[in-house]
């Protein structure tokens, strides 16, 4: 019993992989968050009067917010002005002509990221040749996939623009988007999350400094996978980026994101705010692999994950899917949500949360059922190993005028370990008599049984774990992009490391 | 191939066997039977290297090696299978994925690279048809939901994939109509050959009217009690267990 | 707490300013009233919070708990909602306008007394288990119930008694604007007895119930709850000794509104719990069903299956909590809770929660909200029967499916009694 037991624990301790600190030049803000603040990232951003005063009225209204406390959460107060709001790489700056003159540490980055290397100088600054064939292209995600990086609070580049524009696809930075495209930034900023939503994205309506911003006009199917990637690098900052998707009347789009941090002592703030808008026939299939730095065995720093991420079903017929696989982080405080107001609207959450060491993560989904035959589908699998909390918690709704909505909720947990906790939180109110919604939760372990199985068979315990574990989450994975899949299940590996104990 | 010295185990602080003895010499198919709580499953499972059986006496070689010494995995990959009387269940793990790992888990140990795709499907398909059991089979979780029958065959869909030395077959006939004893049976006969063995333990007679063994040996009270041809068994099924406990 | 409403604030001051005057009145719960007193001190809270998310709190900061005058006292209405058995002890829980009746009859091994008149042989029962392991910041309302109780009823049965006559316990109505009462039931280890009660609520009441279930102690509870026009806090509070069974079955109408705290601890291995029960609400009724199943031992097993129906513009909540500690290992627990709703301004909340801190563990929940299965009614309908007859015989079957097994006390008829009236 004790001995397969003692192997898993001999097993891990791996380290963070995406650990590296990226040495570079940066151009960084002072810790603290006034006024003048907000008006500085604003005017560095050269943002017009409506938005400054957007972000103003929302460093206010956060003013006067208490900080959330009902998650199942805890960590010592955040210091608000200990963070630094601003933070750039230099390089961007001065623009570099090619390859050669690009940090070299910048290069390393994306490297270690796995980003080909033609994307590398795209998102380096290298200015020509915005669009190589992707034959060319020295490492491939396995197919065609545009990049944004956000690396700290700036956006470095986004690639296959060009491509992108011939179909009338726009992929930019929200900076860019808030100088290119004001009319659509104006009418949809805000929109699906307001600024007076919660603490975070109130935050994050004051301080945000970039993010990405995709449009797809009417009817056209997005000829290629966009993605983006997020990185904190610089010590003390914060990262508060900012999406907004939005897809036009019978458009499409599948978008990616991957999130990695570098180890440092102690935690770092990251409160993101992503908003997705719908229209008629539209769909937007937004995937999640994040692997912020979680902290290190003993639970001391790695990033602080508080982040909003909503999308609306505007239109009828229009679907949206969120699938995450949330590996990082030492707190993860996230509710990727669909309000489905047109009429058979479809909203879906695939989510595998992994927590280990002393990792903490709430996390679950909100589906809001305004509509007529509006559907939603929710499959949750939490997996709680060493001495991590690890919740899902959710809501489903159907308002009164949502008549023969759906739902159907499943809602796993699987535990490594008695030292850990594993919580299922469901919150399902309805006012409607057609609607009808169906919530399911099971709670099991990894059995000695089944390890024992996989040894006799000559499987190690390691691999075993991560069969089963992986076993577990193929419900979720089978709705992840092929690449983002086989990273997820790598991913999942890595993070159990040592999770026995 | 396998040799018991005077082996003893508990479980859980109780000693189950109390200096068994038992040698298997390569090409033999051996029977173990006995009246229930004998101490069968623990020897299999000693065998094997189940955590929370304690051997507390006595050595046991496989091939020269002292197989006590060894982990359940490289237990495995020395060539030794164990046929499960309860096979688990693994949700969501296919049974093809479960099997490729463990074949490919054993070349490694042998220093040969992983078995090709299609190779693996190939043999994977032409096993389960001689077993009787739907390609498709292949593809559910392991064991997820199987029937009792079907639960046995996929064990000996393992034993021949991953064509071990020693099998041992811990009840395997349990549960099994006469078709499926039938098919089982067939299963288990194809296995033998010159260099492999079987240890086949069982409480009923039944299947050794399939699968005739070379040696019988009566187990109780954790001691091997008496050995004998294959006659031995039909005289235990006319006379039951009583007539050896009793004198003993 | 800090922002406490006028309204709260002279509500505690009068309640704290009542206990005092009780003290000089009914000096028998006094340390109960002190520390409820200290409670109440701290403040009430207000505002929707996580455990009072559906229903407001500041309607059950009733200033009538705390009035010291008698109100003119109103005959209760003796409707008969069950088959009483004839062999039975009747038990009536005292308040500030009735004395406990006094005990008659009783069998052997069965102790009956009021909190005021314990004597050595009982006081020590009070002292030991009154308000044991209560947690005051779940069951806010516990201490207006401690700091107000006049008088409450302790009954005890001895160890290795079986009790066969059933216990009924009932509320006398009238002659108070408000009640709170209270009940301590300890059963010593290897006993047995079946409890009843019928809670006809006739005023705004703040109800305890406390049982103490001894190693190897077997509980039978069947509660039905009337609808009612009041206000009603009730509170069932339950530890499980060792290899103890307890058996509830509960049946709840709505109220304006009503809320029901279920709390059940697990302090010994190798108990279980079955928990049963339907709730019920027309008009504008509202029902808030509150569980906690608390594993603290390994080994043990809780199943509960609860249904519900909310028509008319009635409100529904449960929250169905199941909470295994690090090392209640091999706990086995279920909860399935399902309800229909009967019109689109009715309303269900539903939250089945898990919290769980031990590896070792078969937990599994389950909950439904939707309207009677379409199928089964076109099946009935196909067969000729009418509409409302095929709706009001999957109703029946609904709550038929919850019942307790012998339904010995006729609950069931009464419940489809109430409902073909709700459904005219």
């Amino acid at each position: 019993m004790t001995e397969a037991r003692e192997d898993l624990e001999k097993l891990v301790k791996r380290e963070y992989s995406a650990g590296f600190v990226t040495d570079i030049e940066t151009d960084t803000l002072p810790p603290g968050l006034s006024e003048d603040v907000v008006r500085f990232i604003s005017a560095k951003k050269g943002e017009p009067e409506w938005l400054t005063e957007w972000r103003l009225k929302a460093y206010r209204h956060w003013l006067t917010q208490p900080h959330p406390n009902w998650a199942h959460v805890h960590f010592p107060q955040i210091d608000y002005n200990a963070i630094s709001y601003y933070s750039a790489p230099k390089s961007q700056a001065d623009g570099p002509k090619s390859l050669d003159e690009v940090d070299p540490e910048l290069l390393r980055t994306y490297e270690k990221l796995g980003i080909p290397l033609h994307e590398q100088a795209l998102l380096a600054g290298v200015k020509p040749d915005p669009d190589l064939p992707v034959e060319t292209a020295a490492g491939n995600l396995g197919g065609q996939v545009a990049v944004d990086a956000v690396f700290d609070s700036v956006s470095i580049g986004t690639t296959f623009k060009a491509k992108l524009a011939e179909a009338g696809v726009i992929f930019c930075s929200i900076s860019e988007a808030v100088k290119d495209y004001p009319e659509l930034v104006k009418k949809y900023l805000g929109s699906v999350v307001p600024f007076t939503d919660n603490f975070y994205a109130t935050l994050n309506s004051a301080v945000f400094s970039d993010g990405s911003f995709v449009y797809i006009p009417k009817g056209v199917r997005c000829p290629m996978e966009l993605s983006t990637y997020f990185r904190i690098n610089a010590q003390n900052t914060g990262q508060f980026e900012r999406t907004l998707i939005i897809a036009e009347e019978g458009s499409y789009v599948s978008y990616l994101e991957g999130c990695t941090a570098p180890m440092r002592d102690e935690n770092q703030l990251h409160a993101a705010v992503v908003e997705l808008v719908a229209l008629k026939d539209a769909q937007i299939k937004y995937s999640t692999v994040q692997n912020w730095y979680p902290g290190d065995e003993n639970g001391k720093g790695g990033i602080f994950n508080f982040v909003t991420k909503r999308g609306a079903c505007i239109g009828a017929n229009s679907k949206i899917s969120w699938t995450q696989v949330e590996t990082g982080s030492a707190i993860t405080w996230k509710y990727p949500s669909v309000v489905l107001r047109g009429e058979n609207a479809v909203g879906e959450f695939y989510s595998v949360a992994l927590t280990n060491n002393y990792q903490q993560a709430d996390t679950g989904t909100k589906m809001i059922h305004l509509g007529r035959n509006t559907r939603s589908t929710i499959v949750s699998k939490g997996i709680s190993a060493g001495h991590s909390e690890n919740a899902y918690r959710g809501l489903v709704r159907f308002s009164p005028s949502a008549a023969n909505a759906r739902n159907y909720t499943q809602c796993d947990s699987l535990l490594i370990g008695d030292r850990c906790g594993a919580h299922t939180f469901p919150y399902i109110e309805s006012g409607n008599a057609s609607a009808m919604v169906e919530h399911e939760a099971t709670t099991s372990k990894v059995s000695d049984e089944q390890l024992f199985l996989c040894q006799q068979r000559g499987i190690d315990a390691e691999k075993a774990i991560s069969m089963i574990v992986n076993g577990f989450c193929k419900d979720v994975f089978r709705e992840l992009p092929m690449e983002f899949a086989v990273e997820a299940g790598k991913l999942l590996e890595v993070s159990l490391e040592g999770a026995v104990g | 191939m396998l040799e018991v010295k005077n082996l003893h185990a508990s479980v859980a602080g109780k000693p189950i066997l109390n200096g068994l003895n038992l040698a298997i010499p390569a090409g033999e198919v051996h029977a173990v039977m006995g009246p229930n709580g004998s101490g069968k499953s623990t020897l299999t499972n000693v065998l094997a290297g189940k955590p929370g059986y304690e051997v507390t006496d006595g050595e046991v070689t496989f091939n020269g090696q002292n197989l006590l010494d060894l982990e359940v995995e490289d237990r495995a990959h020395a060539g030794l299978f164990l046929a499960f009387q309860y096979p688990t269940e693994i949700p969501g793990v296919s049974n093809m994925e479960f099997l490729k790992a463990a074949i490919d888990s054993q070349r490694k140990a042998q220093g040969e690279p992983a078995i090709s795709a299609m190779d693996f499907m190939q043999q994977a398909r032409a096993i389960a048809k001689r077993l009787d059991l739907n390609p498709e089979f292949l593809k559910r979780g392991v064991n997820e939901g199987f029937s009792g029958g079907e639960k046995k065959r996929n064990e000996i869909l393992q034993l021949l994939m991953l064509n071990p030395k020693l099998a041992i077959l811990d009840e395997t006939d349990s549960g099994l109509d006469i078709d499926a004893l039938q098919v089982v049976s067939d299963g288990v006969n194809a296995f033998r050959a010159p260099d492999h063995s079987v240890l086949l333990v069982t409480h009923y007679q039944r299947i050794l009217n399939y699968v005739k063994p070379d040696r019988v040996h009566v187990l109780a009270r954790g001691q091997i009690l008496r050995s004998g041809d294959a006659s031995l068994a039909q005289e235990l099924e006319a006379r039951g267990y009583g007539w050896i406990t009793d004198a003993a | 707490m800090t922002t406490m409403s006028a309204d709260t604030q002279t509500f505690i001051e009068h309640a704290l300013a009542r206990s005092e005057q009780l003290d000089q009145e009914q000096p028998g719960c006094r340390k109960l009233r002190e520390a409820g007193r200290t409670l109440l001190g701290g403040g009430l809270p207000e505002g929707r919070f996580e455990q009072w998310k559906y229903t407001r709190i500041t309607p059950f900061y009733d200033p009538a708990f705390a009035a010291a005058e008698a109100a003119p006292a109103s005959a209760g209405d003796k409707k008969n909602l069950v088959q009483w058995p004839q062999q039975r002890v009747d038990l009536q829980l005292p308040d500030a306008a009735h004395n406990a009746a006094p005990a008659q009859n009783l069998p052997d091994g069965l102790t009956v007394v009021s909190f005021n008149e314990a004597d050595e042989q009982t006081r020590p029962l009070l002292d030991q288990y009154l308000n044991l392991g209560i947690d005051p910041d779940r069951h806010t309302l516990n201490p207006i119930n401690m700091a107000l109780l006049a008088d409450g009823l302790l009954v005890h049965v001895a160890a290795d008694t079986r009790i066969d006559p059933l216990l009924s316990l009932t509320s006398l109505a009238g002659g108070l604007p408000a009640s709170c009462q209270r009940l301590l039931l300890v059963m010593a280890p290897g006993s047995r007895a079946t409890l009843l009660e019928v809670a006809d609520h006739q005023l705004p009441r703040n109800l305890v119930v406390e049982i103490h279930l001894g190693r190897n102690a077997r509980l039978d509870h069947t509660r039905l709850q009337p609808a009612s026009e009041h206000n009603v806090w009730q509170l069932l509070h339950c530890r499980i000794d060792a290899g103890a069974q307890y058996h509830f079955n509960g049946y709840a109408m709505a109220g304006t509104p009503h809320r029901n705290e279920i709390h059940l601890q697990f302090i010994g291995e190798q108990a279980e719990a079955y928990l049963r029960g339907a709730f019920m609400a027309n008009g504008r009724g509202r029902l808030d069903h509150q569980m906690c199943i608390e594993h603290q031992a390994a080994h043990c097993r809780s199943e509960q299956q609860f249904h519900g129906i909310a028509l008319d513009k009635s409100e529904l909540t449960f929250n169905g909590r199941i909470h295994i500690h690090q090392h209640a290992q091999q706990t086995d627990a279920r909860l399935s809770n399902k309800n229909l709703l009967g019109s689109d301004s009715a309303k269900v909340n539903t939250k089945p929660e898990l919290e769980i801190y031990a590896d070792d563990v078969k937990c599994a929940h389950g909950a439904t909200v939707g309207q009677l299965d379409a199928e089964a009614l076109f099946y009935l309908q196909s067969r000729g029967i009418s509409t409302e007859e095929a709706r009001r015989m999957l109703l029946h079957g609904f709550v038929g499916s919850v019942l307790p097994d012998d339904d010995a006390f006729g609950i069931g008829d009464h419940l489809n009694q109430v409902l073909d009236q709700w459904l005219g």
